[in-house]
């Protein structure tokens, strides 16, 4: 292995984030209207800190179970305040909602025909192994 | 090579979760700790930089080594990748990004554990919020082993050399885990910055149409033709959508390219082990056991985030993470003592770029097997 003594290893340039950065960032910390739509409740409609459901998704994640007590709660009317009863609305997603205030499909879903050439096109054939691995990311 | 403890800077969670850093926190606490830094020389930093850079050199021989001999099934990979490998690597598809973990005490020389060529994650860390971290901290004179976002950028265009001019590139991840979304999201900000037209789609929202001819399509039905995947290759081709990327392998770029499962199975530890023993940077490792170690590591062929691995000293099992990987057998590799600093293990993520080093992330943890959820402790070097 040849040893050589270089220069300083460094940025030559600023980093600028990208939009697609800050619009995540604005949607997961409550910035935009997309986020504001869904909040915290518990089993009772009552609304509490987000970082309630946040920090239970993240235990039921990593841990893989435990009691379910904080629900995202969808749409409706009702403060946003922790305290404020929510109603009117739904505990499921509306559809294509998910997190970062992007759009998906329900998985495995079909979509209408048309498109590019026509016919049908199925939905939900990728992403069957993260689930048989618990679920969620790669990490590494 | 130093632990230095240091204050946090104010609102620190404020500052990181608006560079995009949204899981500062995890369920073991704190995962972006300032609270502490490593500091290096400039010596030790060639060093490290000098060991990405080799070691990807052999890691490409060792590709042409697997296929040239044909030894796709010790590595654990699948019978129906072995012809979309040999296709993507004849037809030279470019790599974006692998990491390199490291054992290194800043004395002797930096030990492989394992290469993450597929799908390393902790990218966003390195290359920006310990860049901000520094400029903050220590200001603009300061320095760091990172030149990931620049090299990124340089790297897009050629890769984008492999696809029709004006295509899109489609990135792709899981929709529930947080950690991945803004991984791709940060990569697919660097891909608009240089200039290619670039969406975002959920891995379960991709479609598959048949007529005319096999197709993976968007959400409004047009044809992915180059395509990122936070997601791991033996996935992919497990997943039921599988068996259809050999139908469509000739029309696609996929980033990272299919030959990449060679370099993320385990077994390529062996095989480097085997192609240049002794190599400064590589550990002993085997595959039928660990003929004769007494201090070594049992590792899934093909596995995450430190689980199934089986810690042996003295040949007796000292320690074992749990997880559900192993199916496909393991390799055994000679125990690199990770340095102990006040405590703490860090394992140096060494990043390359386009196969280029470009720069360093450290993860520490409590235990010896670095985990999912080590906190990251950012660098400097003076």
């Amino acid at each position: 292995m040849t040893r050589k003594r270089r220069g300083k290893i460094r940025k030559s340039r600023e980093i600028v984030l990208g939009v697609a950065m800050l619009s995540l960032v604005a949607a997961a910390t409550g910035c935009d209207d997309s986020a504001r739509q869904r909040r915290c409740v518990d089993s009772n409609g009552k609304v509490v800190a987000e970082e309630q459901c946040r920090e239970e998704e993240a235990r039921r994640y990593y841990y893989g179970g435990g009691p379910h007590v904080f629900f995202w709660y969808f749409g409706g009317f009702g403060g946003s305040s922790p305290g404020s009863v929510a109603g009117g609305g739904s505990y499921a997603p509306p559809r294509g909602w998910s997190p970062g205030g992007r759009f998906s499909a329900p998985s495995g879903t079909g979509s209408p025909g048309g498109g590019l050439f026509g016919g049908s096109v199925s939905r939900g054939g990728f992403g069957g192994s993260a689930s048989a691995h618990g679920g969620g990311g790669i990490g590494g | 090579m130093k632990r230095i403890t240091i204050q946090p800077r104010e609102n620190w969670q404020g500052k990181v979760e608006a560079s995009g850093l949204l899981y500062h926190h995890n369920p073991d606490g704190v995962y972006w700790n300032e609270s502490a830094y490593y500091l290096f020389n400039s010596e030790q930093i060639d060093v490290l930089d000098d060991a990405a850079n080799d070691l990807h050199q052999l890691a490409m021989k060792a590709v042409q080594h697997v296929i040239d001999n044909s030894r796709f099934a010790e590595l654990g990979i699948p019978e129906e990748a072995v012809p979309l490998i040999k296709a993507s690597w004849a037809r030279k598809d470019l790599t974006l990004y692998g990491r390199f973990d490291f054992a290194y005490d800043g004395i002797n020389p930096p030990k492989m554990l394992e290469y993450n060529a597929d799908t390393p994650t902790s990218l966003l860390e390195a290359s920006v919020i310990q860049w901000y971290w520094l400029q903050e901290v220590f200001g603009e004179k300061s320095d760091q082993f990172n030149s990931i976002h620049e090299k990124l950028l340089e790297l897009w265009p050629k890769i984008s050399e492999q696809w029709e001019e004006g295509g899109t590139l489609y990135l792709t991840c899981v929709a529930d885990n947080l950690e991945d979304l803004v991984t791709t999201t940060y990569l697919m900000d660097t891909a608009i910055d240089a200039g290619i037209k670039a969406e975002l789609i959920f891995i379960s929202d991709i479609g598959l149409g048949l007529e005319p001819f096999a197709r993976f399509t968007t959400l409004e039905e047009i044809t992915i033709e180059n395509i990122f995947k936070l997601y791991p290759w033996e996935w992919l081709l497990a997943d039921k959508y599988g068996q259809y990327i050999g139908k469509t392998f000739d029309r696609m770029t996929w980033i990272e390219p299919i030959w990449k499962l060679i370099l993320s199975s385990k077994g390529i530890l062996p095989v480097l082990w085997g192609l240049d023993p002794g190599h400064p940077n590589l550990l002993e490792a085997y595959f039928d056991g660990p003929k004769g170690m007494k201090e070594f590591v049992r590792k899934p062929l093909l596995s995450r985030e430190g689980a199934n691995v089986t810690i042996y000293h003295e040949g007796k099992e000292r320690l074992h993470t749990s997880g559900a990987y192993g199916e496909e057998g393991y390799i055994y590799q000679a125990l690199a003592p990770l340095a102990n600093m006040d405590g703490n293990y860090p394992v140096l993520g060494c990043w390359v770029i386009g196969g280029h080093s470009a720069g360093m992330g450290i993860r520490e943890s409590q235990e010896m097997v670095t985990n999912n959820l080590s906190p990251f402790v950012p660098h400097r070097f003076e």
